[in-house]
């Protein structure tokens, strides 16, 4: 039941979309019916699977390069002010610079491979997940803090046992608002330099003038893009189920 | 078994406590009630060892305090509880950051005790306010503690649940003698629970009076002697705020 709606959803834009091509007689070459993207889509289904593998595999390796180095830091700064006054600006600054502006350099530096595309996504998933982490962390209430030190715990109780657990449901937060982000940065990547990838048959496209490829492309990016997103949900409900019922403390 | 030596506090040079001294003999149950602002929280603190007093200290079993023991535990006005972990979890918490070793069938004893039994792998959420507080005070009880401190632990609760687990406090203490310093706002509660009634003065906190609760146990809200002494010491509290 609950699938019904959004499924109602869709059907409805993309009827709409399909109904708009007709009756203004849009030009395929400016924006192509559903029909149009799906013939496209079913002309070379199996490249374009692989493609779709091939982004799905940078931004999910890029997003859990960054959980890895992301939640150490988040642990390093929160557990030093010395760290934090040192590098929590450059952190700051550094998310400023617009991904996009540092992508050629990226590729120049590590190729037209995955290893470019990885990086790019680390660029922009990172943030998020520091961000949550630390500020999850730093959330914890004074009162859980006051019952871990009369209990004389160490530093690594009071993180691993105490603020890591608590910042759960806020790390989740910054998840989910980096998966999405992992997706475009792995595209940025693609587009800037690469041979592979949907964001590779995107700018290809553009150049041999398939509009309908390149929608193909883009339907695809929203499905991977909506399948990490909720993967992530099912996990989030699975590790964090006391999240829905935060009065307790 | 605890003892306060001229114990003063300033928090960011507003006086907090201006030189408490006050002796808690081993077994013994002191209520310390007071108006908001008097210290009472701080002296707790200082108590456990979260906090170093300005001036003075604290002796708990002969010792100073200078750091948060094993033989002391705290327990707070809300149940403190981790709510990613189980009832039972929850409890055996002290048993892991304490290393004190396998405590499982302590645990359910304990919560046995309380009427939690069958409720372990509860998550906290799950429970009323009542039964989290109780997990709570079984947590407490864990680690054995010589002596255990108490801040309000039965003020966020509704009136029922709190009498309810003031008896049973009464309970486990008659079955398990401890030392307890146990921070109230209800001068019933402290009368009900307590060997001796502290009344402090706000800003700075300063001992007022101690009253003597010299009545047999089990004893029960709403007898007449009861009554008495708490007359006697909301006097005593009424001459602190006028």
């Amino acid at each position: 039941m609950k699938a019904v709606l959004p499924v109602l959803g869709l059907l409805a834009i993309v009827g709409a979309w399909w109904l708009a091509t007709i009756v203004f007689r849009v030009d395929p070459f400016l924006l192509p019916s559903p029909g149009d993207v799906a013939g496209s889509f079913l002309e070379l289904p199996g490249y374009l699977l692989e493609q779709t593998l091939v982004t799905s595999w940078e931004a999910v390796a890029g997003f859990a390069l960054s959980v890895v180095i992301g939640v150490p830091i988040a642990l390093l700064v929160v557990g030093s002010t010395v760290l934090e006054r040192m590098f929590y600006p450059l952190l700051v600054a550094l998310n400023a610079v617009p991904k996009i502006a540092v992508a050629p350099l990226v590729v120049v530096w590590f190729g037209f491979g995955i290893g470019s595309k990885v990086l790019m996504v680390v660029l922009v998933c990172i943030f998020p997940i520091v961000i949550s982490t630390a500020s999850g962390m730093r959330s914890t209430p004074n009162e859980l803090v006051e019952l871990f030190r009369s209990l004389a715990a160490s530093r690594a109780h009071e993180f691993f046992k105490l603020r890591l657990w608590h910042a759960l449901p806020q790390i989740f937060v910054g998840l989910k608002v980096s998966i999405t982000l992992a997706v475009v940065g792995a595209v940025i990547g693609e587009f800037v330099g690469a041979r592979a990838g949907l964001g590779y048959v995107i700018s290809t496209s553009g150049a041999s003038a398939d509009t309908s490829l390149a929608f193909a492309a883009m339907a695809l990016l929203a499905v991977v893009s909506v399948v990490l997103f909720y993967a992530l949900v099912l996990l989030e409900r699975k590790l964090v189920p006391w999240a829905e019922e935060r009065r307790v403390v | 078994m605890i003892a306060f030596q001229r114990v003063a506090h300033t928090f960011g040079g507003v006086r907090a406590l201006a030189g408490i001294d006050l002796e808690v003999a081993e077994h013994e149950f002191v209520a310390v009630i007071g108006r908001s602002g008097c210290g009472k929280s701080t002296l707790l603190r200082i108590a456990a060892g979260l906090l170093t007093p300005s001036r003075g200290r604290v002796l708990v079993a002969g010792e100073e305090v200078t750091a948060p023991c094993r033989d002391v535990s705290l327990m707070f006005q809300r149940p403190a509880l981790l709510p990613w972990r189980s009832v039972l979890a929850n409890v055996l918490l002290p048993a892991e950051v304490l290393g004190l070793g396998e405590q499982r069938s302590r645990a359910h004893e304990l919560l046995e005790l309380v009427g939690l039994g069958g409720f372990e792998e509860r998550l906290p959420h799950e429970l009323s306010g009542g039964m989290q507080q109780r997990v709570s005070l079984c947590r407490s009880l864990l680690q054995d503690p010589g002596v255990m401190l108490m801040d309000e632990p039965f003020s966020a609760l509704d009136a029922i649940t709190r009498t309810e687990l003031s008896e049973e406090l009464q309970r486990i203490q008659r079955e398990q003698p401890r030392t307890v310093l146990f921070v109230t706002h209800s001068v019933d509660e402290a009368v009900l629970l307590a060997d001796r009634v502290v009344v402090l003065s706000p800003r700075p906190g300063r001992v007022h009076e101690i009253t003597d609760v010299p009545l047999a146990r089990p004893r029960a809200l709403g007898r007449a002697e009861l009554d008495e002494v708490s007359r006697a010491v909301r006097a005593s509290l009424g001459e602190v705020t006028a």
